[in-house]
């Protein structure tokens, strides 16, 4: 099993990059800089490389399937969304010292997909339910909301962490862009969101018969979706801004953890990847 | 008076709709919180379990309570948009009547005065040009004096929340006609035979008669090596008057006749199926397979007894299906089970000149059956919403001026602009556009 073992050693490449965009933020070199993003760009093409590696593999074993069908490969691919979205927020605003925040969460959720004994990494065949394109988009979509929120909540605890004072803080962008890219990553990702949960319950109706059937993972993601529509009501109509965004921004995170990690193991349901149909 | 009015402003407030989300929110948070009414007893003691009996907390989301607040919104999101509806349309429309003079332009938070030292004829097309190349509507404005281009776009951006709010109607409207006029049921079909019945999932246990039968002709378990199920199939034949038609119903591939959908939903044990058991002689190994109906007697191999399938369970204490066979020699009666995920199970555990193995039976196929008579309102109310969000976040309303002025043997020009939303994005789209504009002096006509 190749596969895991490259996605094992991406765990270690997503905490060197971790540690270049600390010393970023430490040192301000700018080439520094370059160089954790040349290597961040690198570690995103190995985690590629892994996935499609287990596509690869999965259809030599004959059970060829996508890689997005149990908690193992939707993780994976969790950490894969927020560092691309990462690398494209540092593309498109030029500064490299977000990664600090960012990084760690690609490499935590790698590290617990990789090395806790409760994820399963095996290629298994795909229950019948499973089988379904439209799981796919679905999977796809929640996981680019996911991550835009990852980013987003990153952005936030910047923000709160900034507002307090000191030097330090002093070569993020100011509070105003800051405060204005949560936005419009939270926008993106809810989105995205948006449509996860349509195609879910495309899905559903397809697989179960019925669309919506208040399954806690399902209602827990209209939870957050709830969430993020409050999040953009009060910057939208009430005017709220900065602090009062960064908080809600955070508290809308909280609730997609506990969408995919409480629900999956305290709560129980259709979506426990573990329960067959 | 004026608590009435307190009252009817915060009822038609965007105040109201996010207090109202937020409660949504934690009903959805109870609902999924509450255990089954099993464990409630065991965690909240009896007066808790009782409580949550009589809020019908646990089903949060059928409850009256739940309608109601759903039924709030939706007012509480018409009166909004209905309220701020005439706001909307001045904006949309509010290119007419202005006159657009310097002072006009100068209060704009984008705006730049701009000098040329040429005549304003010789960079009037030009400036035309830019402004149509940016802005799909260009109105022009000409006097002996004075010279305005005014630009627009995306002004749809304006109406992306309605477009939200009416989808978000719409799918509340698609789930209220899916609950009314809609049902979910159970068929169980016995292979080789043909029904026309719906047991629908309620308090009530209602039965449901379809004008047209469904025969099961075969289901098939397919799995992987490892044992692990691959695919549920049902080739089943509607039959609808005359017609026959034939069709196969697998997971992920419901079957669409009559306005209902058919799933496949479970499979079993035929209540009294036939079955095929391998009957092998312990002393040389031979295998006869014998087929046997339900508690009908059959031969054995050596014509010395007969056995018959008494009974049949389907799920015998978590081993699968078991099927208890009655075994008649001349002086002797024996009892025993033959299970099917365990075909060594008789081998092992009883000592007799036959094993028995069963290899087939009759199977029922399971289907769910669902009439979802909204579900395209709900898909369409989906679509809207997705092309609302992408006009409310990415269609961004911006207007631009240019008015232009002679002056002296040149002219002077003044640009304003104005975005609804994303003005660090339109500050850069200025800023590159008054770049262009300092050009056209150096281009000439
Ligand atoms: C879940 C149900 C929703 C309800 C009940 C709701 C309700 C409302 C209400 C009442 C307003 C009007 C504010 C006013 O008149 O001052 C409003 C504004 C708005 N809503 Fe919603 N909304 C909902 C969902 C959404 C969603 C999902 C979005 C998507 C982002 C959205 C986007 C907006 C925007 C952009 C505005 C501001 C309009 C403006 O100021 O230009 N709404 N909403």
């Amino acid at each position: 099993m190749w596969n895991i073992k490259v996605l094992s050693y991406v765990t270690f490449l997503y905490l060197i990059c971790f540690l270049f965009y600390l010393g970023v933020l430490i040192f301000r070199y700018r080439r520094l800089a370059k160089v954790a993003t040349g290597f961040t760009i690198f570690t995103l093409l190995v985690h590629t490389v892994g996935i499609g590696l287990r596509w690869i593999e999965s259809h030599r074993l004959g059970i060829g399937h996508a890689p997005l069908s149990n908690l193992y490969e939707s993780l994976v691919f969790f950490a894969w969304c927020i560092t691309a979205i990462y690398l494209a927020v540092e593309k498109k605003y030029k500064n490299p010292l977000f990664g600090a925040f960012t990084m760690p969460f690609s490499c935590l959720t790698m590290a617990y997909a990789s090395f806790s004994p409760d994820v399963n990494s095996r290629l298994e065949p795909l229950l019948p339910a499973l089988k379904s394109n439209w799981l796919i988009i679905h999977v796809i979509t929640c996981f680019l909301a996911y991550g835009a929120f990852a980013v987003a909540c990153g952005l936030s605890i910047i923000y709160l962490l900034k507002r307090r004072g000191g030097k330090v803080w002093d070569v993020f962008p100011s509070l105003g862009q800051l405060d204005n890219l949560n936005y419009q990553i939270v926008t993106f990702g809810f989105i995205f969101l948006t449509i996860g949960i349509i195609t879910g319950a495309v899905w559903a109706d397809k697989a179960w018969g019925s669309y919506w059937s208040w399954d806690p993972k399902e209602t827990w993601s209209l939870i957050t979706w709830f969430i993020y529509a409050i999040f953009i009501h009060c910057r939208l109509v009430r005017g709220w801004r900065e602090a009062r965004m960064a908080t809600v921004s955070i508290i809308g995170f909280l609730s997609v953890l506990f969408t995919y990690f409480g629900v999956s193991f305290l709560l129980s349901g259709l979506h426990s990847y573990a329960k067959p149909s | 008076m004026d608590i009435l009015k307190k009252f009817v402003d915060f009822f038609t407030s965007a105040r109201l709709t996010i207090f109202l989300l937020i409660i949504l929110a934690i009903f959805c948070i109870i609902g999924t919180l509450i255990p089954e009414p099993r464990l409630c007893l065991k965690y909240f003691g009896k007066f808790g379990a009782g409580l949550i009996d009589a809020l019908s907390l646990y089903d949060v989301y059928h409850t009256v309570w739940f309608r109601w607040l759903l039924g709030l919104l939706a007012i509480n999101l018409t009166i909004c948009s209905l309220k701020r509806f005439p706001k909307t349309w001045r904006l949309l429309h509010a290119h007419k009547k202005k006159t657009i003079n310097n002072e006009f332009l100068q209060r704009l938070s984008f705006h730049k005065r701009i000098t040329f030292k040429v005549p304003l004829d010789a960079v009037k097309d030009e400036l035309f040009r830019i402004t149509k190349r940016n802005f799909r509507q260009v109105e022009v404005e000409k006097a002996p004096n004075y010279y305005i281009l005014h630009g627009r776009k995306g002004h749809l951006g304006h109406l992306g929340p309605y477009i939200i709010h009416i989808s978000i109607l719409i799918i509340l409207i698609g789930g209220i006609i899916n609950s009314k006029f809609g049902f979910s049921g159970i068929m169980l079909i016995p292979e080789g035979e043909a029904s026309n019945q719906i047991f629908i999932r309620s308090k009530h246990h209602k039965t449901l008669r379809l004008p047209f039968a469904i025969r099961c002709d075969k289901f098939i378990l397919e799995s992987y090596e490892s044992g692990l199920p691959k695919q549920y199939i049902s080739k089943v034949t509607v039959i609808d008057g005359n017609k026959k038609i034939p069709k196969i119903i697998k997971v992920n591939s419901p079957l669409d006749y009559g306005g209902i959908r058919f799933y496949q939903a479970s499979y079993g044990v035929a209540p009294q199926p036939d079955m095929v058991f391998e009957i092998i002689s312990r002393r040389d190994k031979k295998v006869s397979i014998v087929k046997v109906g339900f508690n009908q007697p059959a031969p054995l191999p050596d014509n010395q007894g007969t056995f018959r399938v008494v009974r049949v369970e389907p799920d015998l204490m978590g081993v699968g299906p078991a099927f208890q066979i009655r075994l008649k020699r001349s002086k002797n009666t024996q009892d025993f089970w033959v299970l099917e995920r365990y075909p060594r199970f008789d081998a092992i555990h009883r000592h007799d000149k036959y094993i028995f193995v069963i290899k087939d039976y009759t199977r029922y196929t399971g289907l769910q059956a669902t009439k979802n008579p909204g579900i395209w309102v709900v898909w369409i109310g989906s679509i809207i919403l997705i092309f609302g969000l992408f006009v409310s976040f990415f269609v961004i309303p911006q207007r631009l001026w240019i008015r232009a002025e002679p002056r002296d043997k040149g002219c002077t020009v003044i640009v304003g602009g104005m975005a609804y939303k994303h003005r660090p994005a339109f500050s850069n789209f200025f800023e590159t556009f008054v770049k262009g504009v300092k050009d056209v002096e150096h281009k000439g006509p």
